[in-house]
């Protein structure tokens, strides 16, 4: 039997909802992905003397927007292997080969990988024109995002073959351990060498910060934007590093401190798995780190009020724009992760749940622990990405404060705005549990 | 060997046997339950008293789980009522309560115990035994004392701190009994909880269970395929499509039991004395 029949079949075994959500996994990253990518493309559209300078931050831009558009890709890969574990536990009591077994797999992550980004390529193509209304340099971005259909089939079809590759990555894991066995270890402990890398590039990113003008001097304004580009990718790095390790330890007091059982349920699920938490919240870190230097950048080029030149002003107003639309396409991008990870959780656990339930233990619960279990690490990640930032361009940031208030107001609520839509996405994700008294109690 | 201890000995009382509390605490009359066109439940009575253990036995999909469901609240009847008496509490029938009040009476009265342990697995073993000790209003020291106290009395003294992936079968179910029982509840209710383990841990299980409810006076309502778990408990009641099959008594009544009407539709079916595994006759 071919495996391409042999999928076809097994779509019944396979549980829609969990199809459903790693298609929708993919379609976010997708769009998010075609949007970020137009929004490139049409910076590379100018060609005057200008152009060098916001084509260098939109790249700093797309920098920071590949850390939360990697996470959610990974949420879909590894939402999309959960639901071939269950096809596989099938496939292998009907003794299909190990051919077989591949072809499943591949087949079944490419499917869901292709309705989704098709989905995603659509949902961003009707986006567009919203996208178009954001003015840049005094005119609306408009008919310039427009990118080659080729070049968004090629996107598209990136994203349906890294599917594929990370299914077959998968397989050899899934092969070796028994299915339908779940065991959970001790928490690893993330390593100090973590901590020690951390700490020499942040020392790193300072130096090169501070010594702007001495490498200007030695190596002219390509030089400085590339050691800015460097400094910028070193503290991304940085936090990426030091993250888990954070959460961890605030976890752990948390856990030992808390006195509601919420607190306690949701402060051990943070313990329990803390790179599971930081791959749900590190993009709040990094939009952090782009809401300080972006706003700052904005509020210094405005310069003081009726001191700066007009096109001081609008060069301001542009980054303040880009910094917006980078920390939306950021959240959102945490937003997708946080739902379906989210999701993905609630769906393991439906049958502890209705367990729990049954329990005298009711679904709000679990629901707010769960929640609060990610909206609390997302909020101090995003604080201590702020934090960090603002420590690091210490002299700017306070000088920023001064020279245009309005422009730190405007970033610091677009980040609450973010904080809000990732508290949604992770509530919204509690629904795809089927109510109570719809399910069987399979285990009581 | 199924046959001798399920055959009643009426009139006979084992030495030893002491007069528990003999306080009816469940007492349901008429359920009717059905899933489309299946009736999972089609006419059920039963009652449970206080210090007793009543297995629930019958083919797969003769509505075991459904009575087990319905009796301790989760499921609503379509018909019927199911009393449920706690001491110096009125009577409340149970699947006339609103969602809320349900859901107070099952984490305050009655205790779960499920096929395959369902702890919470980021939280030790003694956080998941004071979990709902928490839930219910309890301090949180004062929760892990009772749920330490409980997890020594089932023989998990040092494992306090363990997870369910450092737990093996017998030790998680052993936690999911400590659970059930550490917030005091007057009702257990089991749907197959050796199910899932060998028949020497099923063994050690069954004898733990029986202690920590029976044992203290409270009742045990169990689900099970097995009739070596079943030979445990004071009575047995078979199921088939819904319907009480038959009944049998461990232990001779006292004539306190409650009465339990004899099957009307099929006399042939429900004559004691006899009862046959999967309850084919
Ligand atoms: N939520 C539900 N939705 C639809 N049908 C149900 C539901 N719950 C039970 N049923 C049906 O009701 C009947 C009785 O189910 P129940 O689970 O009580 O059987 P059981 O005796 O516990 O079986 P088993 O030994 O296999 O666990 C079955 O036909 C079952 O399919
Ligand atoms: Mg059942």
């Amino acid at each position: 039997m071919t495996a391409l029949r042999l999928t076809w079949m097994l779509r019944r075994a396979a549980d829609a909802r969990a199809f459903l959500l790693s298609a929708t996994a993919y379609a976010l990253v997708t769009a998010l992905l075609l949007i970020t990518l137009s929004g490139g493309w049409a910076f590379l559209s100018w060609t005057d003397e200008l152009a060098g300078a916001y084509q260098m931050l939109a790249s700093v831009a797309l920098v920071v927007l590949v850390v939360p558009l990697a996470y959610l890709g990974a949420a879909a890969a590894r939402l999309s292997a959960r639901a071939q574990d269950r096809r596989l536990s099938t496939l292998r009591l009907v003794g299909a080969t190990g051919a077989q077994v591949s072809g499943v797999t591949v087949l079944g992550a490419a499917g869901e990988a292709l309705v989704g980004a098709v989905a995603g390529a659509g949902l961003a193509t009707a986006l567009t024109p919203l996208v178009g209304l954001v003015p840049f340099r005094g005119a609306p971005l408009g008919a310039n995002l427009w990118m080659p259909a080729w070049f968004v089939a090629c996107v598209v079809a990136t994203v349906v073959l890294l599917a594929a590759v990370s299914a077959v990555a998968g397989l050899r894991r899934v092969l070796v351990t028994p299915l339908g066995v779940r065991t959970r270890n001790a928490v690893p402990v993330p390593s100090w060498i973590r901590l020690v890398l951390a700490f020499g590039l942040v020392v790193a990113g300072i130096g090169v910060t501070n010594s702007t003008s001495a490498v200007s001097a030695v190596l002219g304004t390509a030089g400085v934007f590339v050691a800015i580009l460097g400094a910028f990718l070193a503290v991304l790095v940085a936090i990426n590093a030091l993250g888990p390790w954070v959460l961890k330890i605030w976890a752990g007091r948390r856990a030992a401190r808390a006195t509601k059982p919420q607190a306690l349920l949701a402060a051990r699920t943070v313990l329990d798995d803390p790179q599971a938490t930081w791959r749900q919240v590190s993009g709040a870190a990094m939009a952090g780190v782009v809401a300080v230097l972006g706003g700052v950048g904005a509020a210094l080029s405005q310069g003081i009020p009726g001191d700066a030149s007009a096109s001081d002003v609008m060069l301001g107003a542009d980054i303040l724009r880009g910094v917006i639309v980078t920390l939306v396409i950021a959240f959102a991008g945490v937003a997708g992760t946080a739902l379906v990870s989210q999701a993905a959780t609630v769906l393991d656990r439906e049958e502890l749940g209705r367990a729990l339930d049954a329990m005298g233990i009711p679904a709000r619960f679990t629901a707010s622990a769960r929640v609060a279990g990610l909206l609390l690490p997302l909020i101090l990640v995003l604080l201590v990405g702020i934090g960090a930032t603002a420590v690091i361009v210490f002299p700017l940031a306070g000088l920023a404060l001064i020279a245009s208030p309005t422009t730190v107001a405007i970033v610091l609520l677009a980040c609450c705005a973010g904080v809000l839509s990732v508290w949604g996405a992770a509530r919204l994700a509690g629904r795809v549990a089927r109510p109570g008294a719809a399910a069987r109690m399979p285990a009581l | 060997m199924t046959e001798s201890f399920m055959t009643p000995a009426p009139g006979s009382l084992p030495a030893g046997a002491t007069e528990r509390a003999s306080e009816v605490r469940l007492r349901a009359t008429g359920l009717l339950k059905s899933f489309g066109a299946t009736r999972a439940l089609d006419g059920v009575d039963v009652g449970v008293k206080a210090g007793e253990a009543l297995a629930i036995m019958g083919p797969s999909g003769s509505g075991k789980s459904t009575l087990l469901l319905t009796l301790a609240g989760i499921e609503r009847p379509d018909a019927g009522s199911v009393l449920y008496r706690a001491d110096g509490r009125p009577e409340v029938d149970v699947a006339a309560l609103p969602d809320r009040e349900r859901s107070r009476l099952r984490r305050g009265d009655f205790g779960f115990v499920f096929q395959q342990g369902l702890l919470i697995p980021e939280l030790t073993a003694e956080e998941n035994v004071a979990l709902p000790l928490m839930v219910t209003g309890a301090v949180r020291p004062a929760a892990l004392a009772t749920a330490r106290e409980w997890l020594g009395r089932l023989g998990l003294a040092g494992m306090e701190g363990r997870r369910l992936g450092e737990l093996s079968g017998g030790q998680a179910q052993r936690v999911a009994i400590a659970r059930a029982q550490a917030g005091g509840s007057t009702v257990t209710f089991a749907d197959e909880p050796t199910g899932a383990l060998d028949s020497a841990t099923s063994r050690e299980v069954m004898d733990l269970l029986l202690e920590s409810t029976v044992g203290r006076g409270a009742a045990l309502v169990l689900v099970t395929h097995d009739p070596q778990v079943a030979a445990r408990c004071d009575r047995t009641l078979t199921l088939r499509d819904g319907k009480i099959e038959s009944q049998f008594f461990r232990t001779p009544t006292t004539g306190e039991l409650p009465v339990i009407p004899a099957p009307t539709r099929h006399p042939s079916l429900g004559t004691p004395g006899r009862i046959l595994r999967g309850g084919a006759l």
